[in-house]
């Protein structure tokens, strides 16, 4: 057999993105930003948005100096061998614990909804396995998955704008009443679940389009996910009373829908969590990718398959190490300031510094 | 999962070295100087096999003989055709005599080959080469519309056995310089022929190429038919789904060949390979396209809802009967309580006894002969159906979701696809079962990254959906009119994508 070559189209890249960065945040992001921002929370998403495009602008910089190599190559380049093994590996590091921690939080939610009595390990192997094998063959055909499985978000965004008949949109007034601090505070809790589009800076090689075509792709990936969050937000608060009710609800989205049953089908939240696993599995894989691609650069391995099922026990492992519940708020308290060191500092850091250095790959073209 | 594929590898690739069986076998050997000598070789050869017939002649106080297998040679065109000319033919040139169909060669490995396909060998004393002669038997069955491929309307040809007349069908329609033919022969013991059938001016060189090269790394002793053939060249065995299409008709080859694809016969096989495929061939039916675009639209949606029926109803009766009964609506709970209140059985239980049913039902009536498998199509259809449910042992439901589930899988046009998806709804079953609607969806979104990973022949095999390809949903799950068939689909990246300008053009006019 040939090789198979690993190419991602232009489009197929804005859903890559868009599934990294949609994951299991959908059904709790409202009241996570809710109980900072209140009634302001959907403007919170908004400057999250922005946020977030100023990061993407800095990375597709640094990927521009760099066109056919990934960040973890990038990494060795700029920093030499040894500095640069230890930034990779803690990368690596740095992807299976959020990874996990999205496995933990899928698991919790399942628990909770779904298979309350089935214990989570089972669940979790189950979508482990089903991540290993869709991440498995290499970049084209988890794109073409990720392509495949995205009408599901309009599903989604259908079902929630169905709520919309018994809202009260009162509830968003009155507008900025808690200050522009608070409003920013809240755009920070909401940025977590904007995260995702750094995946961008390991696949950007195997993109076939201009460097142009790229940003262009990520940052209509990135509008589409904003504003699919300040809609999932804007519905939860003029659905809730902001000040009441969103404290109590922790899936805001899922009590939302489960008030609502049509014809044939009564317990539409089922339908909707179901709807749910396969955003969350691409999320899953998604963070299994990186890692174990991080793992492979780090040992020197061409093809990242041989590690996934070492990855996927790490994040099994790991997953099941926080007591559910109360260890979340703790692992995501920790986990927040390394958020910025390497999703922000680093990529600052290694775009200065190949400014600075005058580094650039010299692409040779034939 | 390392050591399974570990041990996987050991068992598959015990011997990854490929070598012919037969080594010693000779390409060419030179006639013989007496014709004795060539007499005895045949004989030989043939180990004095008892249809052998060698008749020694005398032509002009020239010796001759006829060799010929009396098995495969037709006597009556051995007389009329070969001897009475050839005796009664005064003073001019042998070969003028034998006008139509024969060869001469020197190479004695040529002529066994000859004898095996009905030729005859003519050979004279002194001369160095011999005369090869094609008397075949021919005893065809006549093209006739294939039964298990039959339409409406449109055209009833069929391919039947002979290699040469299904060739001549193809070429009958297609009547253009351009349809090239390419012969093969595998099988490195009892060779069968092989032919490749495409457009020259459209069909992808990396498609023939990659064809070619597969076909030429076959190492078998013989290769009996079809499916055989299949299962050597396609991509990935480890696959419920098809990943070549196999059709008997006509029409359905022509179709594929104008775009694009490539067509294999096999000598002995009514059916007919196309490569490369993707999963929607596999729904498509020659109707579709005679029928009215809405309606044929709306048939290969009722086709594709019904994949959809056939392998996740079931799962999803299960699911919600042992998981999430809460989904029915409460007018829809009473109706379902009472009929499956007193079966004594679990969901999944009930349902692998119905389902297993419906298919030892099928099984059955396959192999029996057409008039006993109607009765048993009485027996398991009315009497099981009914008596089971009367016995209180199944609940009137599950009856009615495997009786639409296998209308479901049964409507999908084409064999193979139709028992990969039966096949799939076992393990969506079991996972129903044990996760609920979890499980369901983690198996479908088992099934639908397997379709992601699939290729045949180096086209993603759920084109346009993955990759998504906006221009080529016109003729997938739906059918758009033909004047919107500009382009051929990409799927099969043919040469020239143009198909048409303005199919109707006359409305511009």
């Amino acid at each position: 057999m040939k090789p198979k070559t690993n190419n991602v189209s232009n489009k197929q890249l804005v859903f890559f993105i868009i599934q990294a960065q949609i994951g299991v945040g959908i059904l709790s992001l409202p009241h996570d930003v809710a109980l900072i921002a209140k009634q302001d929370s959907w403007i919170s998403t908004l400057i999250a948005g922005v946020f977030s495009q100023v990061i993407i602008f800095i990375l597709w910089g640094l990927c521009r100096r760099f066109p056919t190599l990934t960040l973890y190559q990038i990494l060795s380049e700029l920093l030499g061998k040894v500095l640069g093994k230890v930034i990779i590996f803690s990368y690596a590091l740095y992807f299976m614990v959020t990874g996990s921690l999205v496995l933990a939080r899928y698991s919790d939610i399942l628990d909770k909804w779904i298979l309350p009595r089935t214990p989570n390990w089972i669940t979790m192997v189950l979508i482990l396995i089903i991540c290993i094998y869709i991440v498995y063959e290499g970049l084209t055909s988890i794109a073409r998955f990720y392509v495949l499985v995205s009408p599901i978000l309009i599903l989604l965004i259908v079902l929630i704008s169905y709520t919309m008949k018994d809202a009260n949109f009162l509830y968003i007034f009155p507008i900025g009443e808690n200050g522009f601090q608070t409003i920013l505070k809240g755009s920070k809790e909401a940025s977590f679940s904007m995260l995702g589009f750094e995946v961008y800076l390991f696949i950007h090689p195997f993109v076939q389009s201009s460097e142009k075509g790229k940003l262009k792709a990520i940052t209509t990936s990135n509008i589409f996910v904003t504003l699919f969050y300040t809609f999932l937000v804007f519905a939860s608060v003029v659905y809730f009373e902001t000040s009441a009710d969103i404290a109590l609800t922790p899936e805001p989205i899922l009590y939302m829908i489960k008030a609502y049953s049509f014809q044939v089908l009564e317990r539409t939240d089922l339908f909707f969590l179901s709807l749910w696993l396969m955003i969350v599995a691409t999320s899953i894989g998604n963070w299994l990718l990186l890692s174990s691609m991080g793992l492979a650069s780090l040992f020197r391995k061409k093809h990242y398959a041989g590690f996934l099922p070492l990855v996927a026990g790490f994040y099994l492992v790991l997953a099941l190490l926080p007591d559910q519940g109360r260890d979340f708020e703790n692992f995501n308290h920790l986990l927040g300031p390394t958020h910025y060191i390497f999703i922000v500092i680093i990529l600052v850091i290694l775009f200065i510094l190949s400014l600075v250095l005058k580094r650039k790959e010299v692409v040779y073209k034939a | 999962m390392k050591l399974i594929s570990f041990i996987f590898k050991r068992l598959m690739n015990r011997n990854l070295k490929q070598d012919p069986l037969h080594q010693d076998a000779k390409l060419f050997k030179e006639v013989l100087h007496s014709l004795d000598e060539n007499i005895s070789y045949f004989k030989q050869t043939f180990s004095s096999s008892d249809d052998l017939i060698i008749k020694e002649i005398y032509i002009r106080n020239r010796r001759g003989t006829v060799i010929f297998l009396d098995t495969m040679a037709d006597k009556d065109k051995i007389q009329n055709n070969i001897l009475k000319p050839v005796m009664e033919a005064d003073g001019v040139s042998f070969e003028n005599v034998l006008q139509s169909t024969f060869q001469k060669s020197d190479n004695l490995i040529k002529a066994e080959k000859a004898l095996l396909n009905g030729s005859c060998i003519l050979i004279f004393d002194g001369l160095p080469e011999f005369y090869m002669l094609d008397v075949a038997i021919s005893k065809d069955r006549t093209v006739t519309e294939p039964s298990n491929e039959q339409v409406i309307q449109g055209s009833h040809e069929g391919f039947i056995e002979n290699l040469m007349t299904n060739l001549h069908l193809i070429r009958k329609t297609i009547k253009t310089t351009d349809l090239t033919m390419e012969h093969f022969s595998v099988g490195d013991y009892i060779e069968s022929q092989i032919t490749m059938v495409y457009l020259n001016d459209l069909a992808n060189q990396e498609l023939l190429t990659e064809f070619k090269r597969r076909i030429h790394h076959i190492s078998m002793d013989h290769i009996p038919s079809m499916g055989i053939l299949q299962e050597l060249i396609e991509d990935s065995t480890w696959s419920p789904f098809p990943q070549i299409l196999t059709t008997e008709r006509v029409d359905r080859v022509v179709g594929h060949l104008n775009e694009g694809r490539v067509a294999v016969f096999i000598e002995g096989n009514p059916s007919c390979l196309i490569i490369p495929v993707t999963f929607f061939a596999f729904f498509h039916s020659p109707d579709d396209y005679n029928s009215r675009w809405m309606i044929g639209t709306f048939i290969r949606f009722l086709r594709l809802m019904s994949i959809a029926i056939a392998v996740n109803l079931p799962a999803l009766y299960i699911a919600i009967i042992g998981f999430h009964f809460e989904v029915l609506p409460d007018d829809l709970v009473l109706p379902v309580v009472s009929s499956i209140r007193n079966i004594p059985f679990p969901p999944l239980v009930e349902a692998l006894i119905m389902e297993l049913t419906i298919e030892l039902i099928r099984e059955a009536g396959v192999r029996l002969p057409s008039r006993i498998g109607q009765t048993i199509g009485i027996v398991g259809g009315l009497v099981i159906g009914d008596a089971v449910v009367s016995a209180g042992l199944i609940s009137n439901t599950m009856i009615v979701v495997v009786a639409i589930t296998a209308i479901a899988a049964y409507s999908i046009p084409t064999t193979e696809m139709s028992d990969a998806v039966r096949f799939l709804r076992f393990p969506l079953m079991l996972l129903a079962s044990t996760f609920g609607f979890v499980g369901i969806i983690f198996g479908t979104m088992l099934i639908l990254a397997h379709l992601c990973r699939l290729e045949s022949f180096g086209t993603p095999y759920f084109e346009p959906w993955a990759p998504f390809r906006l221009k080529d949903i016109k003729d997938t799950f739906i059918r758009l009119p033909v004047s919107k068939f500009n382009t051929r689909p990409l799927d099969s990246k043919p040469l020239l994508m143009k198909k048409q300008s303005l199919a109707r053009g006359w409305k511009r006019n």
